[in-house]
């Protein structure tokens, strides 16, 4: 171990005694936290909420009667909400300080994803190029993923402030997480167009994009 | 009942707002948390600092502790985050104390003292003392007191090559005496 010199220019601090005494005055009864479990499946309601809402409001795709008995489009869509709500208690878990020590919590959504992303490799390569031909694949649903994802993550933000992380990067990623496949649910509602470049990548950006910048900005805002 | 136990105990009644049971317990675990800062980071004054800074952070944090988990980990992941957020300030706060080598008093020439060499520091001053006075008037001068070659030479009246020769055969001296 190293020993650190002593530092002599700090400023004055209080006796730790008198510390203490100003900590007691201080206390009020408190408002104990929500339990994650019930502070994810609420979360998670309220976006599928707003997600739905704005669905029916930009309307359903003209097909969506028929995807709902394919047993692909349910699979994608129960696997990403299995995603969604692990992230989500996952990120609410991680509001305590000692939510860190949950592994279990946290890997599940990791495996999960990792999963999920050699099934989006399978699909690629059993599509092969043939979203190549459709003409502005590439910004089909762009603008819509900005709107289903927007509001639901500015509130999920608002409402994991008040926490006591000791992760918050970590905090931010599965919160984002969790909004982009809640949100991407919704959109495959919405988008007619079911290409693995489109459904994956392009409906993806615009969560993955905001995502970055809200992990970036994860230590600001969890600061406490 | 075990200490521990009565800490998730306390810690449980503070929640309710009773003031005596969060004075104890803020009581009970100062020296617990000074202890392991003091194994910790070998500071008594950083020690105190952390002391503080995570039972101000334990205040803060009261409403995230559940009394059906366990009191420790609750704090320990307390105390480890605030112990590397105070290691990373430690460490800036360094950085912005360096010196410019502009500033510093160099007319001061006092005996260098630095308590973590003064082991090698006494045995290159006795190597010195062993010298001829010439030799170890000219390797002080440009070594230590920093004139080159050139200034030596006029100030000693010695030709340019003979100084860099004295002082070149000086340290090599030197530095078989010292690896001796």
């Amino acid at each position: 171990m190293t020993e650190l010199p002593q530092d002599h220019n700090q400023a004055e601090k209080p006796d730790t005694d008198q510390m203490i005494a100003a900590l007691c005055n201080d206390l009020k009864p408190v408002d104990k936290f929500i339990h994650p479990l019930h502070m994810a499946i609420g979360l998670s309601a309220g976006v599928l909420f707003y997600v739905g809402c704005v669905s029916l409001i930009m309307g359903c795709r003209k097909d969506l009667a028929e995807k709902f008995v394919q047993p692909m489009f349910l699979f994608e869509i129960g696997f990403v909400l299995l995603i969604g709500f692990c992230s989500m208690l996952a990120a609410c878990w991680l509001r305590y300080p000692d939510g860190k020590q949950q592994r279990l919590i946290q890997s599940v959504p990791v495996a999960l994803i990792c999963a999920f992303f050699i099934w989006v490799v399978l699909r690629f390569k059993r599509e092969s190029y043939a979203w190549v031909t459709e003409s502005e694949w590439w910004r089909y649903c762009f603008t819509e993923a900005f709107l289903v994802g927007f509001l639901p993550a500015l509130a999920v933000v608002l409402v994991l402030r008040r926490s006591a992380t000791i992760a918050p990067v970590r905090m931010m990623t599965m919160a984002m997480v969790a909004i982009t496949a809640l949100g991407w649910v919704g959109l495959r509602s919405t988008c007619g167009m079911d290409y693995a470049a489109q459904v994956f990548v392009v409906q993806n950006l615009p969560f993955v994009l905001a995502g970055g910048v809200a992990a970036m900005l994860a230590k600001r805002l969890f600061k406490w | 009942m075990t200490q521990k136990e009565d800490w998730t105990r306390l810690a449980g009644l503070a929640q309710g707002g009773d003031k005596a049971a969060y004075g104890q317990l803020l009581r009970e675990i100062a020296p617990y948390i000074r202890s392991v800062a003091l194994n910790n980071l070998n500071n008594s004054e950083g020690a105190e600092d952390l002391v503080q800074e995570v039972l101000i952070s334990v205040h803060k944090a009261l409403p995230s502790y559940s009394p059906e988990r366990p009191f420790m980990p609750w704090l320990m992941a307390i105390f480890n985050f605030r112990r590397t957020d105070w290691l990373r300030q430690y460490y800036s706060r360094k950085d912005h104390q360096k010196v410019s080598a502009d500033v510093l008093d160099w007319s001061v020439r006092g005996p260098v003292t630095n308590p973590t060499h003064a082991g090698e520091l006494k045995d290159i001053e006795r190597a010195l003392d062993t010298l001829p006075p010439l030799q170890r008037k000219l390797f002080t001068m440009m070594r230590v007191e920093g004139f080159t070659a050139q200034e030596i030479a006029l100030q000693t009246g010695m030709s340019v090559t003979a100084v860099k020769v004295a002082v070149h055969r000086t340290t090599q001296k030197l530095k078989e005496r010292l690896s001796s």
